[in-house]
């Protein structure tokens, strides 16, 4: 289509294609590598000459299924899911309202939301602990879901703010002249135009969340255990456990890349701001 | 609230406008707290079912104006009335007004036809009488609109696949296919090509002829206003400077800037002095001298200053060879055959003036000069004045002398 036409020609273009192809080589390598850990003989793992072929294995994966590691996952995803769905859901009118109503002090407080996002966790995790230990949400569900949306919050709103900028406000008025309510209004033109930014924020919120591991180490690590929290346990006293460790690493990337795959098409929607055009 | 005002549409209420003034911040540039005026004392009526054609250049105040009238602004004062009816409390959904965007405003996740039918489908749905249409009566009633603006064959699209003017229809449509209080049109064909405007502005305004709710018809173009509008009204810099019959309007301008704004060219505007000339008044500027007619030699007297504008029409000047008696040398500036006409501008030392003639004329302009043939730029050329259809202006304020 039209990125085809674009293409560049001749030697100019079969450059570009190579240096993207070694670029890409470059950037899959070490995943490819972990792929092949996953099965590979604890013998062949680090041999010289380096082992390309070799007879596969799935004792990686019964130690971590018999390790409980599944159960890391579980929780990972759970704790996720919730504290993303309570972003968008507290986020969304957040960002609606920054964008487009009056306020006092909605400058100072925007920024104020976003402070929350400029220091380093490591400075909150601190206070974060006496706070929870004192509140009893140590290891619990409730309490790692509420530290994840501190900052996830501060970022999909600021991040979200933007997308309902870009929405026409000339919609939103037709939509009242026509004699529906404010809350239909929402639903039937606000919500719809912005589904796209919103699936695409709340990915990147998901993704943040999946990865964290300072504070699921400090605030969590026993009953509520998240899958890189769990990954360390596998540096035991007989050594390191490298094949283990492939397998819950790319049991970590999956669910992030089926998300992106499923959700594609909205992403890239939402990623190139301004789309919406009335 | 909504039922008495679907009730008032059925009686078919006026629009009163009183004495609307409107500021906005500055903005950037301007300081802290400054404010700009966009409107200054406003006041209209527009009877049951008359359209009231609103002109003016862009930046006068028009779209503010349908906004405070919509509700989606407030007015710093003033009031707006609907069948006697004060509408400063009344929300904008509940208004019953039909606005078209000068935007289009369209929903862009919704197809032609969901974009026309919903005002209909609306809770607080416009006209109708008493509550909603009924399903299959809104689709009938969209259809029929969709037809007359010749978009029917669209109504599966998104608007992200129509092209400005078909937009620009579908925004009509879901403005006709209502029974509102209120049409408010800001600017609704002035972004179609010249054929479907012919047509459009035809079709539209009998479709409001036969409604019985008022009118209201913004746009930039005066001619425009002057086919469509049952009365227009002039604004210029927040404030009306005219209203009127199109006739009114285009016979006797009240102003300088309603002068410019209207005619194709508009009135040519020439600045000059008037002078004692025997037993009456003439006009001179340079060695262009007029003899004024008793009618304006009677509005000339009434003139603060000798300082006045003389406005005269593109189609009442005459060129005539450059040493006609009587005639007013100007060199020809540029030529621009039409076909059917030709518009022929004049240099008039400092001052273009645009003279419309007849294309056989235009034609032979490098002849009428003694320039040999062809178009003539650069020849001089006589011109003459008529005795008839000129407007005099004071100069130093812009308004009309009143004739007699």
């Amino acid at each position: 289509m039209a990125e085809e036409s674009a293409r560049p020609q001749g030697s100019r273009g079969l450059l570009w294609t190579s240096v993207t192809v070694v670029y890409a080589a470059v950037v899959l390598f070490p995943i490819f590598w972990m792929a092949s850990m996953m099965v590979k003989p604890n013998e062949a793992m680090f041999a010289r000459p380096t082992a390309w072929f070799f007879t596969p294995t799935l004792e990686h994966f019964d130690y971590v299924l018999a390790q409980g590691f599944h159960w890391s996952l579980l929780t990972s995803f759970v704790l996720c899911t919730l504290s993303t769905a309570l972003v968008v859901v507290i986020g969304t009118p957040a960002a609606y309202a920054f964008a487009r109503f009056e306020m006092k002090l909605k400058d100072d407080m925007f920024l104020f939301i976003l402070g929350t996002r400029m220091a380093p966790p490591v400075c909150l995790v601190i206070p974060f602990y006496f706070i929870f230990a004192r509140l009893n949400l140590l290891d619990t569900f409730l309490g790692l879901t509420l530290a994840y949306m501190t900052f996830n919050l501060s970022f999909y709103i600021w991040v979200l703010r933007s997308f309902c900028r870009d929405l026409p406000v000339e919609l939103e008025e037709a939509a009242a002249l026509e004699g529906w309510s404010r809350a239909q209004v929402f639903r039937r033109v606000v919500f719809p135009l912005l589904r796209n930014g919103i699936v695409a924020t709340a990915v990147l919120c998901f993704i943040f969340a999946w990865n964290e591991f300072l504070f699921a180490f400090m605030l969590g690590g026993k009953a509520v255990q998240t899958l890189p929290v769990s990954i360390p346990k596998l540096i035991t006293s007989q050594g390191v456990r490298w094949g283990e460790m492939a397998v819950v690493g790319m049991t970590a990337l999956l669910p992030v890349l089926a998300v992106v795959f499923v959700l594609q098409r909205h992403i890239v929607r939402g990623l190139t701001l301004g789309a919406v055009k009335g | 609230m909504n039922a008495a005002l679907a009730q008032s549409a059925t009686r078919a209420a006026a629009l009163v406008v009183e004495g609307i003034g409107k500021s906005f911040p500055a903005g950037k540039g301007g300081a802290k707290g400054a404010l700009r005026r966009v409107l200054e004392e406003i006041g209209l009526e527009v009877a049951p079912g008359e359209i009231l054609a609103l002109t003016g250049p862009s930046g006068a105040g028009k779209t503010t104006l349908c906004r405070i009238l919509a509700g989606l602004e407030r007015p710093d004062e003033g009031a707006v009335r609907l069948g006697g009816r004060d509408l400063a409390g009344v929300p904008a959904g509940r208004r019953a007004v039909a606005f078209l965007f000068e935007s289009y405003a369209l929903y862009p996740h919704l197809t032609v036809r969901q974009n026309a039918l919903s005002p209909l489908q609306a809770p607080n749905a416009v006209g109708a009488g008493a509550g909603r249409l009924d399903p299959a009566a809104a689709e009938r009633r969209v259809d029929e609109v969709l037809e007359l603006l010749e978009i029917r064959h669209l109504d599966a699209r998104l608007p992200g696949a129509l092209s400005g003017g078909q937009k620009q229809r579908v925004a009509l449509a879901r403005t006709l296919v209502q029974d509102p209080a209120l049409f408010l049109l800001d600017e609704p064909i002035s972004h179609l090509d010249a054929k479907l405007r012919h047509k459009l502005r035809g079709e539209i305004r009998r479709r409001l002829s036969a409604q019985p709710a008022p009118a209201i018809w913004s746009t930039p173009d005066g001619m425009e206003a002057l086919s469509v509008g049952d009365r227009v009204a002039v604004i210029a810099d927040g404030r009306i400077e005219q209203v009127g019959t199109p006739e009114q309007i285009w016979l006797s301008p009240v102003s300088t800037r309603v002068a410019k704004l209207l005619g194709d060219p508009p009135m040519n505007l020439v600045p000059g002095t008037l002078a004692q000339e025997g037993g009456g008044l003439s006009f001179t500027r340079r060695e262009l001298r007029l003899a004024l007619p008793p009618a304006l030699a009677a509005a000339a007297r009434r003139a603060k200053s000798a300082e006045v504008v003389l406005g005269v029409r593109p189609d009442a000047l005459t060129l005539v060879p450059p040493d006609a008696a009587g005639a007013a040398r100007a060199e020809i500036y540029s030529n621009e055959p039409f076909g059917k006409h030709a518009i022929v501008t004049l240099d008039l030392g400092a001052l273009l003036v645009k003279a419309k003639t007849t294309m056989s004329l235009a034609s032979g302009l490098g002849d009428l000069a003694g320039a040999g043939t062809g178009e003539g730029i650069g020849a001089p050329v006589g011109l003459e004045l008529p005795a008839e259809g000129l407007v005099l202006f004071d100069g130093p304020t812009g308004r009309a002398l009143p004739a007699a």
